[in-house]
């Protein structure tokens, strides 16, 4: 059994519990992704905010009301067993709406690839709410004092512009997450989640041989299979120094893939709309389990979630411009300059 | 051999549906919308049409590598659990709406019974939508009523709102206006069945509804293919007098009990939106797929969803404040007197007209 403690801009603390056999081991994207957040005390004076335990476990389903004949809900504590294509997990969540929340997850040998990642970042997003600090599912640059925030669903280009950004003297506040609050964007500095799209010569350039030959791999199995692979490289293994922790945020730019290159400014409620849909939609499978909640106790802080996620945007966006960009399918050099020119120019 | 079937839900919605006719063996558990058909509709609001399609994609933004979406239109292709299917959304928001959808390819058992159930499945969803914009809500929950007045019967799947319909039919003289989904509009609730051979059936043959066996089940697939066309004639709509909502379980709900209205708002909307992820289940498809395109288009759209929940909220409110709601829960087996129980709250409802508010 394994336990190790992360923090997270001293915004929230969390424990990870490993008990499980040689599966978990096996497949560690979840532990790569923490890395840049461990802790090094075991306990911290306020307590976790969370505390998650990986592997078997009974769960305690007296007093529950049965949804759908898989989801068991009581007043604070919510129970399900569940699946989803190939992947089946059984997660419980103790303390939904208190201080402090206990989570127990159990998945099958293909699903711990990927439920652990999924868990945490929702814990993640739905703890960190809690405190006031709104999650955007996007990457962050920086100049100086001068915050840009990419946000979009995946395949809009959010990593390959911050890393061309990167390669053009900014400093990178994160690829995957950014945190803000008080109109100022936080880093998270999880590690870059490199594709042949978004792998810009200068980045490529400061790789370790380890990663770069990782790289290579993927992208050759990827001209074998057809199936596009991630490769995960940690920040702190990349030559040189470019990170950011936190800057204020001067611009907010949404990514959709379109037909051609065209950018619209869009005031900070159409800004608020829009990302508040990206987490919904960031947010499947468990936006069920949400709803289930929300169906029993429609007083709740879960039932009323989105309406506080929507209004600590609006209070975090400030009255910061915010940008609707419709990117090409595919990215070339011309559309990549004009990012750039919308980034650089300050007024 | 193409067929086009008409159908008129109460003069608040009209749509067709244009399909190749196929085996007709099963028609009666197939369509599902077969109480509401009629000869013809001049300007439909809806039509389907259940055939391989070109989409008219150009210019479209794309959302999750999987979703196109532009000004009133939506093409999605997505493939869950056993089948790969196709949708084309014409008219999402405004204008008369043309829907496209093709089955790519489909494994399970039951779509040798009910080929269309997965096109007809998201043609309830755009039914519910155009419903909303009118100020009329199809809401899943059954409904009953004596005398023009009516008791809806809210829950999850497996609270038992099947069985109480059976046993208020056969026990209490009551009639089923529908055991699944009801509109309701103003204060007025309108049937909306959708297999009303089944439910005759089970009314006839079963104890509750969990009490299929092997036989029983081919004894509805001797009706069904002895019976070609439906005749049931659609019930009457009723006056809505009391809603109750039934949860599952021996102690729950412990200070949820007494809900205001604004919660039974969020509580029916909950509701409505759980079973985008629990109808499909029978084809291993549980990840809402109508939600997703929904909130594809949203996401490009925001405004539309902003709209769509004033609708809602808006058709909601008004419904709810003139009636009373319970809610209660019942022991997970069902038994004799869960039917007496809710039997009781009903009478007395019914019957006293000014008291028992919430």
């Amino acid at each position: 059994m394994r336990e190790k403690s992360y923090g997270v801009q001293g915004a929230l603390n969390f424990k990870v519990v490993e008990n499980t056999g040689w599966q978990v081991r096996f497949t560690k994207n979840w532990d790569i992704e923490l890395q840049h957040l461990e802790l090094e005390t075991c306990e911290d004076a306020g307590g976790y905010d969370f505390i998650l335990h990986l592997g078997g476990f009974k769960p305690d389903k007296a007093g529950c009301a049965l949804l759908d004949d898989h989801i068991y809900i009581r007043s604070d504590y919510l129970f399900c067993e569940d699946s989803y294509r190939h992947i089946r997990w059984r997660m419980e969540v103790s303390g939904l709406e208190d201080r402090a929340m206990t989570v127990r997850l159990d998945s099958n040998l293909t699903g711990w690839q990927v439920v652990a990642e999924l868990v945490i970042n929702q814990l993640l997003w739905f703890r960190l709410l809690r405190k006031g600090y709104p999650l955007i599912h996007g990457s962050a640059v920086c100049l100086g004092d001068r915050g840009l925030v990419f946000a979009g669903r995946g395949g809009a280009g959010k990593s390959t512009v911050a890393l061309d950004l990167l390669a053009r003297g900014f400093r990178l506040l994160g690829d995957h997450f950014v945190i803000i609050r008080n109109g100022s964007a936080y880093g998270y500095h999880a590690p870059l989640h490199l594709t042949p799209f978004n792998l810009h010569p200068l980045i490529r350039d400061r790789l370790r041989r380890a990663d770069y030959f990782s790289y290579s791999i993927n992208r050759y199995l990827r001209k074998i299979t057809g199936r596009t692979m991630v490769t995960k490289v940690k920040l702190n293994n990349l030559a040189g120094d470019f990170l950011a922790d936190r800057a204020k945020i001067d611009r907010v730019f949404l990514l959709i893939p379109g037909n051609e290159f065209k950018v619209q400014e869009i005031d900070r409620e159409t800004m608020a709309g829009h990302l508040v849909v990206n987490q919904k939609l960031e947010t499947f499978p468990f936006f069920k389990y949400m709803l289930a909640y929300s169906y029993l106790y429609p007083r709740s802080g879960v039932a009323s979630f989105w309406e506080t996620y929507r209004d600590n945007l609006r209070m975090a966006l400030d009255s910061r411009p915010g940008y609707k960009i419709t990117v090409p399918p595919v990215y070339d050099a011309g559309t990549l300059d004009e990012i750039y020119r919308l980034a650089a120019d300050d007024q | 051999m193409n067929e086009s079937l008409h159908y008129n839900v109460y003069d608040l919605a009209t749509f067709t549906i244009n399909r190749n006719r196929g085996l007709r063996f099963f028609n009666l558990i197939n369509l599902k919308f077969d109480a509401f058909k009629v000869k013809s509709v001049p300007r439909p609001d809806i039509v389907l049409n259940i055939s391989p399609f070109a989409p008219a994609s150009q210019g479209c933004y794309l959302v999750d590598h999987g979703y196109h979406v532009k000004e009133n239109y939506l093409f999605c292709r997505e493939a869950e659990g056993k089948a790969g299917w196709e949708l084309e959304v014409s008219g999402v928001e405004e204008g008369n709406t043309v829907v496209n959808f093709w089955t790519r390819r489909n494994f399970s058992i039951e779509s040798l019974i009910n080929p269309d159930w997965l096109a007809q499945s998201f043609l309830l969803r755009i039914i519910e939508y155009k419903l909303a914009g009118r100020g009329s809500i199809l809401l899943h929950a059954a409904a009953v009523s004596k005398d023009g007045k009516a008791c809806l019967l809210g829950g999850r799947g497996g609270s038992h709102k099947t069985t109480l319909c059976m046993d208020f039919v056969r026990r209490g003289g009551y009639r089923c206006l529908s055991d699944d989904r009801v509109i309701v509009s103003g204060n007025k609730v309108y049937g909306f069945p959708l297999h009303q051979s089944l439910f005759d059936f089970m009314c006839g043959h079963l104890e509750t509804e969990f009490a299929w066996t092997f036989f029983k089940k081919i004894g509805y697939l001797r009706l069904l293919l002895r019976e070609k066309e439906a005749n049931h004639p659609l019930p009457e709509p009723a006056t809505a007098k009391l809603l109750i909502l039934l949860e599952k379980g021996k102690k729950v709900l412990d200070e949820g009990f007494h809900c205001t209205k604004n919660d039974l708002v969020r509580v029916l909307a909950c509701n409505n939106r759980l079973e985008d992820f629990t109808d499909l289940m029978s084809w291993g498809i549980r990840s809402g797929p109508f939600l997703k395109c929904f909130l594809a288009y949203a996401y490009v759209f925001p405004e539309y969803l902003n709209k769509y929940k004033e609708m809602v909220t808006g058709a909601l409110q008004g419904f709810l404040i003139e009636i009373p709601a319970v809610r209660t829960s019942l022991p997970g087996t069902y038994r004799k007197d869960s039917f007496v129980t809710v039997k009781e709250i009903v009478e007395n409802m019914l019957v006293d007209s000014t008291g028992g508010r919430h």
